[in-house]
């Protein structure tokens, strides 16, 4: 008997301690920044390549996106973002290979604007002539300033490499391999840079037919250019083959 | 002990017992729809109009009771709305719809309902609205040319002829190309095009659009089909402007098209997100004006160069054909003509089709019939009458047949017709024949053939169509032919019809 009075006891306390209103969560807003990558598959890398441009044009801006988390503000934002290689061999120097970012004409463009849930940061890099024999590297890594905390952890750091060599797309192996094949070389890529007069490599045309018209055209100009030069087809400089089949 | 163990059992499945059941709301007493509402619609059906008339429609309405409860309601809303939600567009509010019809060519469910405002019950009837900017559709198209101009008349199926159709009817009017006419193409779905503001930005890319392709010696225009509206000029169809020399056009029913300009072929694999624009197949080649386009994909050429045929795969490179019995690549003859059978929607594994050549180094003509399974397969057929050999015929010395300036291949038959002036007549390549030619039929004099088809379509019809033109302009004959692989028609045809200009090709649209 006095064991049932125990067994009912305890299922009173469990009873009356069993349900309880659950207090509901609130959104403690600590705002935060990432990257969110760029260009149609979303990358967290970028190479730039001056090679691709105009010997007139002595800087070029990259863009790249950082998103906010948390709420907006009705304010403007500012952005802390760092080198995080500097010293690093084949890192990239401020001020001789990108435009520091503590620069008097950058400060306003590192700011999420008013009312938005992003910026775009930019990245302003330097044609120095080192850039004829080297490519370099410039890691960024987002950092706590009195508005954001960093974000997303797999997405706090962002590479970008600069160079004047001739640099593979690198969207090549995903994306431009269906016009072209899928070997590349330093040749082979200033013949279709020639032939198309395309220069945004990283921008892989969403009309798939363009891809096709791409690669023919490359195909046939190369047909007719070993055509002519029956003797000297045209070869990398290790001697293989310039070819779009493959 | 027992005893309160059963009390308390016993007072547990009472609980249980009243907790189980519920009060059942469901309704068991089923009364017939007009009982309910009395009301009866009648008097609207199915209908078409041309966009920008307006829509009179009274249906009669019969209610029984309470007439003073009841409104009236018109609404339509889109019968395609892939993707999203359909659209409701309200017409009106009374019996009687009077209603300016603006909204885009297609097909509506078009809907009037009687409502019982106090117990905010109706009835309603749908019909189908059909909605079109042009009465061109499903007929006849006689390609032409005026004064080295190219229109087309369009003969619907009804025999109504609606004629120069770029200058009148298109949009913008006035839309004729210059040059003689050479071919009209129907692509029913499955084209795209880029919409372009004056700043050469795009504003929307238009997906499964029909349009007709038409081709003159010397321009290139694209029509979308609904609405008649000039989609693309000759400089558009290609990425890089290229010499406009069209030559030939073929849409393959798995959405690829293929065009033959300047001796280069090009094409659009259909089943790829596309904008309308042609890329050419590489490699060094003049192709002959004629292919064989498979409906199920690809296209068949020759290469004048070479004296080869190859397998055009719209999807990637064109390639040689797999060796057999009588080579096809580097022949010792070139090509003078490439027949295709032409059914109406021809499905099936293999298209026929009949390659007239001539020999290189010989006064000497063949005819091959071709079996082409749109692969690279061997495409020569094997012969009917002995199986152990192909279809690789030489045609007798003196034959007309080879050099006649309009020929046509059966839907099926050892057989072609061929045209000189005015004189119809037909090629039979059976061995042991002592007269392979004969004359079939001789047309009025100062008429002179211009084109001819088989048109066949199962259960429906098998016409020879044959265009003539004269000094009055062009006459169109369709005469029916006696059976499956004879050559034989009656000698009166079956319909006939005329218009101005020089007709140089016919196309059936279903």
């Amino acid at each position: 008997m006095k064991r049932f009075k125990f067994i009912y006891l305890l299922l009173l306390v469990l009873i009356v301690t069993a349900c309880s209103q659950n207090e509901m969560l609130k959104y403690e807003n600590e705002p935060a920044v990432y990257f969110d990558g760029a260009g149609y598959s979303k990358v967290d890398s970028i190479n730039h390549s001056f090679f691709l441009l105009n010997s007139d044009i002595l800087k070029d801006t990259i863009l790249v996106r950082v998103n906010t988390m948390g709420e907006l503000s009705s304010q403007a934002r500012p952005v802390a973002i760092v080198q995080t290689n500097a010293g690093d061999s084949a890192a990239a120097v401020a001020g001789v290979h990108y435009v520091p970012f503590d620069d008097a004409s950058l400060k306003p463009l590192l700011q999420v604007p008013a009312g938005k849930e992003y910026v775009d940061i930019p990245v302003v890099f330097i044609r120095d002539e080192s850039l004829d024999s080297l490519k370099v590297r410039l890691e960024l890594a987002l950092v706590t300033n009195e508005y954001f905390r960093p974000g997303i952890v797999e997405k706090q750091r962002f590479v970008l490499t600069t160079t004047d060599l001739i640099e593979k797309p690198g969207a090549w192996d995903s994306r431009w391999y269906f016009a072209f094949g899928r070997s590349w070389g330093p040749v082979k890529m200033r013949f279709i840079i020639d032939i198309t007069g395309y220069t945004d490599w990283n921008t892989v045309p969403t009309d798939m037919t363009m891809l096709t018209y791409f690669g023919a055209l490359a195909k046939q100009r190369l047909l007719e250019y070993n055509a002519a030069h029956p003797d000297n087809p045209l070869r990398e400089a290790n001697g293989n083959l310039v070819t779009f089949n493959s | 002990m027992k005893v309160k163990n059963i009390f308390i059992t016993s007072g547990l499945l009472t609980v249980l017992f009243l907790a189980s059941c519920v009060t059942d709301y469901g309704n068991y007493e089923y009364r017939d729809a007009e009982a309910v509402l009395p009301v009866s619609i009648s008097g609207i059906k199915d209908t078409s109009i041309m966009k920008g008339e307006y829509l009179v429609l009274e249906p009669e309405v019969t209610i029984k009771e309470n007439q003073e409860n009841y409104t009236y309601s018109w609404y339509v809303m889109p019968v395609n709305y892939a993707g999203a939600l359909p659209e409701k567009t309200v017409w009106g509010n009374t019996k009687k719809l009077n209603q300016q019809v603006t909204l885009a060519v297609g097909n509506y469910y078009l809907n009037f309902a009687v409502r019982d405002s106090v117990r905010d019950i109706y009835v309603r009837k749908e019909v189908i609205l059909n909605i079109k900017a042009t009465e061109v559709g499903a007929g006849w198209f006689v390609l032409k040319d005026i004064d080295n101009e190219t229109d087309f008349d369009y003969i619907k199926n009804d025999g109504t002829l609606y004629p120069d159709v770029l200058l009148t009817l298109a949009d913008p009017a006035g839309s004729r190309l210059k040059g003689n006419a050479v071919k009209i193409e129907y692509q029913p779905t499955r084209y795209y095009h880029q919409l372009i503001d004056e700043n050469g930005k795009v504003t929307q890319t238009l997906s499964n659009q029909s349009v007709y392709h038409i081709l003159s010696d010397e321009d290139i225009k694209v029509f979308n089909s609904k609405e008649l509206n000039l989609f693309k000029n000759q400089q558009d169809v290609f990425y890089t402007p290229t010499v406009c020399r069209p030559q030939n056009i073929g849409y393959s029913f798995s959405a690829n098209l293929f065009l033959i300009n300047d001796g280069k072929i090009s094409a659009i694999y259909g089943m790829m997100t596309n904008i309308g624009k042609l890329t050419i197949k590489t490699g060094f080649y003049t192709f002959h004006p004629d292919m064989m386009v498979h409906r199920s994909g690809n296209a068949m050429g020759f290469d004048m160069d070479n004296h080869t045929f190859y397998h055009v795969d719209a999807y990637s490179d064109m390639v040689t054909f797999r060796t057999g019995a009588i080579p096809t690549t580097n022949m010792d003859a070139t090509l003078i003509n490439l027949l295709s059978a032409s059914g109406v929607s021809q499905y099936g594994a293999t298209t026929r089709g009949l390659a007239v050549m001539k020999s290189l180094d010989k006064d000497e003509y063949y005819l091959a019939t071709l079996n082409y399974n749109n692969s690279n397969a061997y495409p020569i057929a094997v012969s009917e009458s002995d199986p152990t050999r192909v279809a690789f015929d030489t045609i007798p010395a003196g034959s007309k047949f080879p050099n006649a300036s309009v020929k046509a291949a059966p839907f099926t038959g050892n057989f072609a017709y061929f045209a000189d002036g005015n004189k119809l007549s037909v090629y039979r390549n059976a061995p042991g024949l002592d007269a392979k030619e004969s004359l079939m039929k001789e047309f009025p004099a100062g008429e002179t053939i211009s084109y001819m088809t088989n048109l066949y379509k199962a259960n429906s019809f098998n016409y020879l169509a044959i265009l003539t033109n004269s000094s009055n302009g062009w006459k169109m004959y369709a005469f029916n032919v006696l059976g499956l692989g004879n050559p034989e028609f009656e000698t009166t045809p079956a319909f006939t019809y005329q218009g101005t200009g020089n007709a140089r090709f016919l196309m059936y649209r279903e």
